[in-house]
């Protein structure tokens, strides 16, 4: 029986030069009888993981490789034999890629010399050297460079690669080839450089080489391979083309016999962490917590005593104190510098963790499962996420660089993939598209899967009588196909690998972007697999938020506010909770959560955490609220679905919310041991394969039945754990959270002043843009001061309790100018017009800004006067015109005008909010404004109108749209069905000032305006 | 001088099993293949109307013309690309 296998095999993840997913090629593989595949994507392993665990759950031995480019261009193809060849192709890539400049990687011949152990080489495709050269009739220089592989592989471990995809050089190169490496004492190889799995991918892969050149497939007839036969092709149809070449193919199965990679990382995972003489990691981290436990306790309680034992046992069996030390350390020189720093993910769920001052939550009172974060059994390592204010992230991230050094520490990478409106801009360029009509139509598209764009279109009444013609149904098509397909690489918002041996052995490295920062080809998905750690230093916004409002409240209050010592049942804050008065706030404040409190109503830090696990950006399902809800207010019995459910759910009424009770439920119910439930949570919420899920469903069930209970209960039992655990939140998560929402809205209710203007000063964040933060801050009694010229700084200040607005919301005005404002205003005021542009210099245009949004108020001169003063002025750069000098009339500006250039110019509203503008006519009309709407009853019919804040077309929400309105007193929520947007669809989508018709419908609290018709206000 | 189409006129042609040409009729005479000096597959064109996906031969004569001939794998019809003078 003929055998081979694939050693020459592009997946997607040769970023825009290969058609199909690691998973393809492997379940094209399978289908073909084949047991092993190499991946040689190029100068990467960007792919490796994700396709050898692919492969190892589809019983195909993975091999490791690379394709290479070699100085002046050539290709060249490595195979990993053994770990030593991992740790080569690490070496090879990451200096290939350090050394050229960002995105063409080069290797230098010589240092491929140094790390040829465990690897073997094959010549490559027609890119490779011997290849070009006997290509260009170069027989000597062929020679030449074959010598110099065999010499440095060794003839063993160096083959001559034989392709034949029809194209005219085959035959001719081939045979050169077969002499030249008799010549050599070399052997060949059968390969089929694949690029896709089936036939049909060449498409794709054709517009890839498009998009990757930025050209179109007419524009690129020497750019794309002349036909189709680059596919995954079986033992059959490659011994038939192959025919005269026996030895060749039987090689490419001798080859694959020979390599053996198990990515297993476990044991490189960590640095050595320094600890005082005499000490043991592990027995410092003791010493440490010993401590800690004695600060956070008073006295401290046998259970806390009993919980710190087990987990540090856990800890030490696992090997992971140095894992712990090393977060430990990077809080506390946070803490030292005074920089906000608090830990949260399943690292919040550990005593250690609390005690050792890392994470805010009492994991005991919360009732936290500790192997959520850590379990023994199973291979997962821990995760912990550090949130940092975002202002002071980087001076952490280079304390971390400096502390480990630069050969220790790299940044984790993300793969941006296409995306709806990415496909079809870049496919659609690809076929030629003309790029308006394809901006209007990625514009038009509510969805995010690419796979869903031909839907979508045919129900766009301008798009959907074209969906017949071929270029239509070509691009829906090739848009469903690049969905999720690897565009780009970036870096990871926060993650950070620290390792014990130099990273170089390990994972492979490149630039980043950002100079002096090298990033690792592994995503945070990979990482995990590889059993390697990161640690998590992200920045929050909110953190920077409260840091800053911390400090003008000391400074213009004397008082230095202690978050750790605020009571945490002021009635105060739940009742502004219960109003949904939280914009501005962490975590409470989208219209999803607006909706959600009223009915909540909670009442201490317990209901904020379930608040927050309930709510949350991203798939909100329907049905996973409203149980909790509905019991909690009362209209639903709390039922368990099985009385050994109850441990686990009575705190949430039966209802699973939290993934923690996802994991007590399978030990409860099935007996799960804890590494096993996190195995199933993390299954789940990752997506696994099919042959996993059925395994761990099997589990479940087994284990179930062995506890009593019937098949039925226990398959409902299992879907509902699926269902919850791919988005249930993470308690400890949600606890940490919950903490930080209390202090922002302790801060918004009690030191109002301050928390806007920290609010202002640390854009863009939160769910509201400045403007609705602003208008929230007038109705909460604060008084706004407008820009000013000789008063006001860069960022929002305080003025005697009044907030002042900063020039940094002055469009157009920049970092340079602002600084150029503040310095020459050190030498005192500026006097008049003149004197200030005399000495700024600043650009006619930002001058006018500067006057049109009033910020020139003080010299009591009309804006209109100063804009024609400012026409007079001469600029040294510009013509030399005299306008005419004698005295104009100018009509001062009116109200509106005004308003218009606040919101025109600033983005926010000082003076009077712009529906002020439209109240007489709107009163006129019947029309309601958000105090008067909020004395209407449910079913009432009104008119309403306002400033559109939020659109919303949750992805979940099966169509229907959540618009915000914002009017002088307050906020409007309207919510739209289907049918109906797809009426007013354009109205919807593109007005600023909207005006709907509809009826009221109003339940426990939350009102909402159900939309029948809607029209542009303006 | 070279004739050269770039979609032939058609032409009668006797394949053997692995789809080489064996002889074709061109003009009312046959012609039957010495060699096939070289042959290769072009597949291309998908997004317009007419896909091209069709496998050359260069072929020279027993009478010693050289020519080449395409099979268009679209419409399993055989044509002729061009013929050297």
């Amino acid at each position: 029986m003929i055998e081979y296998v694939e050693l020459h095999c592009h997946t997607n993840y040769s970023l825009l030069d290969g058609a199909s997913h690691p998973e393809e090629l492997l379940d094209r593989a399978l289908e073909l009888g084949m047991n092993a595949l190499a991946i040689t994507d190029h100068a990467g392993l960007y792919g490796a993981v994700r396709f050898w665990r692919a492969a190892t759950e589809r019983g195909i031995r993975p091999i490791i490789g690379t394709e290479l480019t070699i100085d002046e261009g050539y290709h060249l193809v490595l195979l990993a034999r053994n770990m030593r060849g991992y740790t080569s192709l690490c070496h090879l890539i990451s200096h290939a890629q350090l050394r050229g400049s960002k995105g063409h990687p080069a290797l230098d011949k010589e240092i491929l010399a140094e790390h040829t152990e465990g690897l073997i080489c094959l010549s490559g495709c027609a890119q490779g050297e011997i290849s070009t050269h006997l290509l260009a009739g170069n027989r000597e220089r062929a020679l030449t460079a074959g010598r110099y592989y065999v010499d440095i592989f060794g003839p063993d471990d160096f083959y001559i690669e034989l392709q034949r995809h029809r194209l005219r050089e085959d035959h001719e190169l081939n045979e050169e080839c077969v002499e030249l490496a008799q010549e050599l004492g070399a052997r060949c190889v059968a390969t089929n450089d694949v690029h896709y799995a089936h036939r049909e991918g060449y498409m794709l892969q054709d517009v890839l080489a498009c998009i990757k050149h930025r050209t179109t497939l007419d524009e690129s007839a020497n750019l794309r391979r002349p036909n189709s036969e680059y596919y995954l092709k079986s033992a059959e149809e490659m011994s038939s083309l192959f025919a005269d070449y026996p030895e060749a193919l039987a090689n490419a199965r001798r080859i694959a016999d020979r390599c053996r990679v198990d990515l297993d990382l476990t044991k490189y995972r960590l640095p050595t962490f320094p600890v005082p003489p005499g000490e043991t990691p592990f027995s410092y981290l003791y010493a440490l917590c010993q401590q800690g436990i004695r600060r956070k306790y008073h006295p401290v309680t046998p259970a806390a005593s009993h919980q710190l034992a087990h987990e540090l046992g856990v800890i030490e069996r696992a090997g992971l104190a140095e894992y712990f030390l090393l977060v430990w350390d990077i809080v506390r020189y946070a803490k030292e510098r005074s920089i906000p720093a608090q830990g949260r993910g399943s690292a919040a769920n550990s005593l250690v963790a609390y005690v050792l001052d890392i994470t805010k939550v009492d994991p005991i009172r919360h009732n936290l499962l500790f192997e959520r974060f850590l379990s023994e059994a199973a291979r997962t390592m821990p995760d912990i996420d550090v949130d940092f204010s975002a202002s002071h992230r980087e001076e952490v991230l280079q304390y971390v660089y400096q502390k480990y050094g630069k050969e220790h520490t790299a940044m984790v990478c993300n793969v941006v993939t296409f995306r709806a409106r990415s496909a079809v801009r870049d496919v659609g360029k690809a076929l030629g598209f003309p790029l308006g009509l394809l901006d209007q139509i990625a514009k038009s598209l509510d969805t995010r899967r690419a796979t869903e764009v031909g839907a979508v279109l045919s129900t766009i009444e301008s798009f959907a009588h074209q969906t017949t013609y071929l270029p239509w149904q070509q691009l829906t098509d090739l848009c469903r196909q690049i969905d999720r397909f690897p565009r780009h690489l970036s870096i990871h918002v926060g993650g950070m690998l620290v390792t014990g041996p130099p990273l170089i052995d390990i994972v492979p490295l490149e630039r980043a972007t950002m100079p002096g920062r090298v990033v690792s080809q592994y995503n945070k998905d990979d990482i995990e697999d590889l059993g390697l750690i990161k640690i998590d230093l992200l920045s929050l916004r909110t953190l920077s938020m409260i840091h800053d409002a911390m400090q003008l409240i000391e400074e213009k209050r004397g008082i230095k506010l202690d978050l750790e010592a605020i009571p945490l049942d002021d009635p105060e804050v739940y009742s502004m909770l219960c109003r949904a008065d939280t914009i501005g706030t962490f975590q409470v404040e989208s219209r999803a959560q607006a909706q959600n409190l009223p009915r909540m109503r909670p009442r201490c830090l317990e209901d904020i955490i379930v608040e927050i696990a309930l709510i949350r950006p991203g798939p909100l399902q329907g049905n996973m609220v409203n149980p909790y809800m509905l019991r909690r207010q009362g209209r639903e019995p709390v039922t368990y679905m099985h009385p050994l459910t109850r441990p686990a759910t009575e705190e949430t009424l039966g209802v699973i919310v939290f993934q923690e009770q996802v994991m007590r439920v399978a030990m409860d119910v099935a007996g799960f041991t804890p590494g096993e439930a996190d195995q199933l949570r993390r299954a789940i919420s990752r997506h696994r394969s099919h042959h996993e899920m059925k395994r761990i469903q099997n589990r479940f069930i087994s284990g179930a039945l062995g506890n009593g209970l019937n098949e039925q209960l226990a398959q409902d039992i299992y879907s509902k754990l699926e269902g919850f655990a791919s988005y249930g939140f993470c308690k400890s998560h949600a606890a940490a959270f919950a903490k930080t929402a209390y202090d922002s809205c302790y801060l918004k209710i009690h030191y109002p002043e301050e928390f806007y203007c920290a609010l202002l000063n640390n854009q863009p964040m939160g769910f509201y843009r400045p403007s609705v933060i602003v208008s929230d801050a007038k109705r909460h009694g604060v008084e706004l001061l407008p820009v000013h010229i000789n008063q006001s700084r860069d960022e929002c200040t305080l003025e005697q309790g009044r907030l002042r607005v900063g020039l940094r919301y002055v469009h157009g005005l920049g970092e340079r100018g602002r600084v150029r404002i503040e310095t020459e205003r050190a030498h005192g005021p500026f006097s008049g017009l003149r004197d200030f542009c005399r000495r700024t210099r600043l650009a006619r245009k930002v001058v006018e800004h500067l006057i049109m949004v009033g910020a020139m108020a003080c010299w009591e001169v009309p804006r209109r006067e100063l804009l024609w003063e400012l026409g007079q002025l001469r600029y040294s750069e510009e013509m030399d015109l005299a306008p005419p000098a004698e005295n104009v009339d100018l009509p001062p500006l009116s109200h509106a005008e005004r308003v218009g250039l606040e919101y025109g110019l600033l983005g926010l509203a000082i003076g009077d909010h712009i529906m002020s503008l439209y109240r007489y006519r709107l009163d006129a009309l019947g029309v309601r404004s958000s105090t008067t709407l909020s004395t209407c009853s449910d079913g009432d019919r009104v008119l309403v109108a306002g400033r559109v804040i939020v659109r919303q077309a949750p992805p979940t929400a099966k169509g229907f749209v959540f618009i915000t309105l914002e009017d002088e007193d307050g906020l409007i929520n309207l919510v739209v069905r289907p049918g109906i947007y797809a009426c007013y669809r354009r109205t919807l989508r593109s007005a600023l000032l909207l005006m709907v018709e509809g009826k009221v419908q109003r339940a426990d609290g939350v009102l909402n305006v159900i939309v029948e018709r809607a029209s542009d206000l303006v | 001088m070279t004739k050269l189409w770039r979609s032939g006129p058609p032409l009668a042609v006797l394949a053997d099993d692995n789809g080489a040409p064996q002889s074709f009729e061109w003009h009312g005479d046959v012609h039957h293949t010495n060699t096939i000096c070289n042959s290769w597959r072009v597949h291309s064109d998908w997004w317009k109307s007419s896909i091209i996906w069709r496998d050359y031969y260069k072929i020279e004569t027993t009478d010693g013309v050289l020519c080449i001939i395409y099979h268009d794998l679209v419409t399993d019809a055989w044509h002729l690309a061009q013929i050297y003078d």
